[in-house]
Parts: C-alpha cells; sequence; structure tokens
C-alpha cells in the first residue's frame, strides 16, 4: 500500500518534471516590473506622455523614436536580467540548462512578441505606433499564455491578465498607459514576489 | 484484490523504470543525457534499464548523428503507453481500497 502510494507519487512527479521547466527565476519577474515602472515614469516627466491624457497621438508623432528605443532598451535589460537569474538558479540546482522545454517555452513567448513587434517596428512608425501598448500587452499575454504550458502553470493566469488588460486598453484608450504599468509593471512584480516565496525560499 | 495484484506489471516494479516510463508518456522523444540528469542516473545504469524496456518492446531508440556526435532519444511504444497505463489504473485501484 505504502509502496503503492509512493509509486503513484513518483510518476505524477516524473511527470511533471520531465514536461516543464522549474527553474524560471520569479525575482526576475520583480526586477522587470520596476523597470517597466521606470519606464512610464520616464515617458510621464521625460517625454510628457500623460496616462489620462486624452490627446495620445498628437505626442506619440512626436516622440514616436524615443518610445521606441526605450521601449527596446527595457525589453533587452529585462531579457538579460531574467535570463541571468534563472541561468545562476538552473547552475545552482544543478539541472541543465537548454533542454527541449527551455526552447519551446522561449519559442511560446518569442512567436507572438515578434509578430507585434514586427507590426510596430516594420511599417515605418505609421500605423501601429498608436497601439503600442495596446499592442505589446496582447502578444506579451499570449506569449505567457502558450509559454505556462512548459513552466510554472501560474503563467497561464498572467498572461490571460495581460491579455485582458490590453483588451482594456484597446477599448478605453486614453487609458492605456494605466492598463499598461499595471500589466507590465504591478503583475510582474506581484508574480515575482508570488513565486518567490512559493518556490525560491 | 488479488486480481488487481496481478494487474501490476512486474517490469515497472523499479523506481527507475517507473520513472523512464512517466518521462516518456508526457514527451515525445527525449534524448539520452537529458534522460539521465532528469532520472540522477549513470550512464550504464540507465543503459541498462533502458535496454530491459526495448526488450519488452516498451520503449524504441533511435539513434542518429548531430554532426559527428551520435545522438540518442527514446520513445515509448504504443505497447508501452498501454502496458504502463494498465500498471497505473492497478495502482490507483490499489490506493482507492
Amino acid at each position: 500500500m505504502e509502496k503503492h502510494l509512493e509509486d503513484l507519487k513518483e510518476i505524477r512527479s516524473m511527470m511533471e518534471r520531465s514536461s516543464r521547466f522549474m527553474s524560471l527565476s520569479g525575482f526576475s519577474g520583480v526586477i522587470i516590473g520596476i523597470m517597466a515602472c521606470l519606464y512610464v515614469a520616464w515617458l510621464h516627466y521625460g517625454l510628457g506622455y500623460h496616462f489620462w491624457q486624452k490627446n495620445v497621438l498628437s505626442i506619440m508623432e512626436v516622440r514616436g523614436q524615443e518610445l521606441m528605443i526605450g521601449s527596446m532598451l527595457l525589453l533587452l535589460l529585462s531579457l538579460l536580467f531574467s535570463m541571468a537569474l534563472t541561468v545562476y538558479r538552473t547552475k545552482r540546482k544543478q539541472q541543465q540548462i537548454w533542454t527541449k522545454n527551455v526552447r519551446e517555452m522561449m519559442l511560446s513567448i518569442a512567436l507572438p512578441l515578434g509578430v507585434g513587434a514586427s507590426l510596430i517596428y516594420l511599417d515605418g512608425y505609421d500605423y501601429f505606433l498608436d497601439s503600442f501598448f495596446q499592442i505589446t500587452l496582447l502578444c506579451y499575454g499570449l506569449g505567457l499564455f502558450a509559454a505556462s504550458r512548459y513552466t510554472y502553470s501560474e503563467l497561464r493566469y498572467m498572461g490571460a491578465a495581460q491579455i485582458a488588460l490590453g483588451i482594456l486598453g484597446t477599448a478605453f484608450q486614453s487609458y492605456v498607459l494605466l492598463f499598461w504599468v499595471l500589466g507590465f509593471g504591478l503583475l510582474h512584480i506581484l508574480y515575482g514576489v508570488q513565486m518567490y516565496r512559493k518556490y525560491e525560499r | 484484490m488479488k486480481n488487481i495484484l496481478q494487474e501490476l506489471n512486474k517490469a515497472f516494479e523499479s523506481k527507475v523504470r517507473l520513472g523512464i516510463m512517466s518521462a516518456l508518456m508526457v514527451n515525445e522523444w527525449i534524448e539520452f543525457k537529458e534522460l539521465k540528469e532528469l532520472l540522477e542516473l549513470s550512464d550504464g545504469n540507465l543503459a541498462s534499464h533502458i535496454s530491459a524496456l526495448e526488450k519488452l518492446g516498451y520503449v524504441h531508440v533511435k539513434k542518429e548523428f548531430k554532426g559527428k556526435r551520435p545522438l540518442t532519444s527514446y520513445t515509448a511504444t504504443v505497447a508501452g503507453v498501454k502496458a504502463f497505463e494498465k500498471h497505473l489504473q492497478a495502482l490507483e485501484q490499489l490506493i482507492k481500497r
């Protein structure tokens, strides 16, 4: 009886471990969230882009270039931090890093994010730049939702929440930056803290 | 009770084989190195258990080359999946009693 129960537990844990990457750093979520807040603060104080502002387009047209460079920098730093912290965690747990699950996880996020980025960047800042915040929320949400299949299942909820915020941002365009800072800032921090407490302490 | 005990598959009695089959149930293919680290086994230990499962027709082995390095991957056969599911059901029924 005892052995049977133990066997079943072993089976479940092995299925879980072999199909999911369980070393994704939650703490990096906190860092990304803080950086996203700083980015929005810069938009607010530096570029004068206020999130209660009704007339979004005029400022976007003038400041499009800066907005883009800032967002690329944010993406780059986020990638750098989350990868470094994840590699560190994987090494400490003495696990393999470059497994099939990691590749699938990264592809799941990269695909929708790449689609969104090409919409925004490749049309010469013409049409989709106005929807920058909506597109990034929606695409990132879709990516997280898909990636949750290969790592912590909690990522699924965060993905769904980002998508919901993206839809809200589309419906209420004047407040899109508010939704964006809630999604990329607050949600990342909350998720990161939660995951850190649950798995990393 | 006796009947259910007979449903348990002797091939899956060892922890290692249980682990191998569990991993193969949720992955299409797994490479030797990945499986080894997952189960925390030595090369020889894993190879001997794998070949036992292969002889029973539960596991299929694929050998190919990636550049100059040989790459061995494993997948569960239809018979393997069926046998393992039957074993799982028997385990669950035994627990429920």
